[in-house]
């Protein structure tokens, strides 16, 4: 028996075949999984994934069958994290939690390792996770998203453009202006933990 | 801080962020849940044909009420224009009529 291509699914699902959507979901979730989780808390992370996969089968109708799937639903997975920031920034849900001194010990060790071990194992330690956290919080959603793929994950620009859905003179300068609005907050940090 | 602590906290950042991959596979009940949705996200998409055609039958219906009123209209305004025209057929008669009893 010949497995279907993601086309023939795609299009038996456009004309009614709703159950063939777990084709796509079982081929594609570690994927959504593993782009959700890494951008929004655990604890909502489910019902982020939940939101792309809907968000994914409201608009098949409008995939373009002439690039990869994957690629158009990991925009999709992007954006919708983009929106669960906005969402938390207009109710004013706050995640990140308070600094604390741990935090600030752990950003000194990182600033005086000198070997390639040392500061992996830092850079894997929960303090780090909190601060990623902290200091993202102080960027708005898409400065946010472009500095999670571009920087953090090393997507190539064109991808990070799709995914926003934007040109590419304006990801590069958005990027740009992200990253320098990050390393002004990292700059800080040490006097934000004294406050 | 300096450029270099700046930029060792920034890839300290980057080895974290890649790093936190977690339990990447989700439970059958979170599958399960999702088919839920989308199923009844669809229920009422599914049936596209049915609802075309109801859209059909319903403008069809509405153009001809408008045209059977139209139609009613037409008719009867023909109608009331044959009456007048019997009607003053008839004032003509009794116009002649008098004027020639005038004359006589």
């Amino acid at each position: 028996m010949t497995v279907p291509s993601e086309a023939e699914i795609i299009n038996r699902i456009l004309s009614g075949n709703i159950d063939d959507f777990e084709l796509l979901v079982e081929e594609h979730k570690v994927k959504v999984f593993s782009i959700v989780r890494k951008r929004v808390p655990p604890a909502d992370a489910e019902e982020v994934a939940h939101k792309v996969f809907i968000a994914a089968f409201k608009a098949l109708g409008s995939f373009s069958q002439n690039k990869p799937f994957g690629n158009w639903l990991s925009g999709i997975a992007v954006r919708t994290c983009c929106n669960y920031w906005r969402e938390c920034g207009s109710s004013r849900k706050v995640l990140a939690a308070a600094p604390d001194n741990e935090q600030l010990e752990w950003l000194e060790k990182v600033c005086r390792s000198d070997s390639i071990e040392k500061f992996s194992t830092l850079a894997r330690r929960q303090e780090a996770k909190e601060l990623i956290g902290w200091c993202l919080n102080k960027l708005s959603p898409e400065d946010r998203a472009l500095l999670e793929m571009i920087y953090f994950e090393d997507w190539p620009l064109k991808e990070a453009a799709a995914a926003m859905g934007w040109g590419m003179a304006k990801t590069k300068i958005r990027a740009m202006r992200a990253k320098a609005k990050m390393k002004l907050i990292i700059s800080k940090l040490p006097g934000e933990w004294k406050k | 801080m300096n450029k270099q602590e700046i930029r060792k906290v920034e890839e300290a950042f980057k080895t974290c962020f890649q790093a936190d991959s977690g339990e990447l596979q989700p439970g059958p009940e979170w599958q399960r849940d999702l088919m839920i949705n989308i199923r009844a996200i669809a229920m009422p998409v599914s049936r596209p044909v049915r609802s075309r055609q109801e859209v059909i039958i319903w403008r069809l219906a509405w153009t001809s009420l408008a045209a059977s009123l139209i139609l009613a209209a037409v008719f009867s305004f023909s109608q009331t224009g044959g009456d007048d025209s019997q009607s003053i057929g008839r004032w003509e008669d009794k116009i002649v009529a008098i004027n020639d009893i005038i004359r006589e």
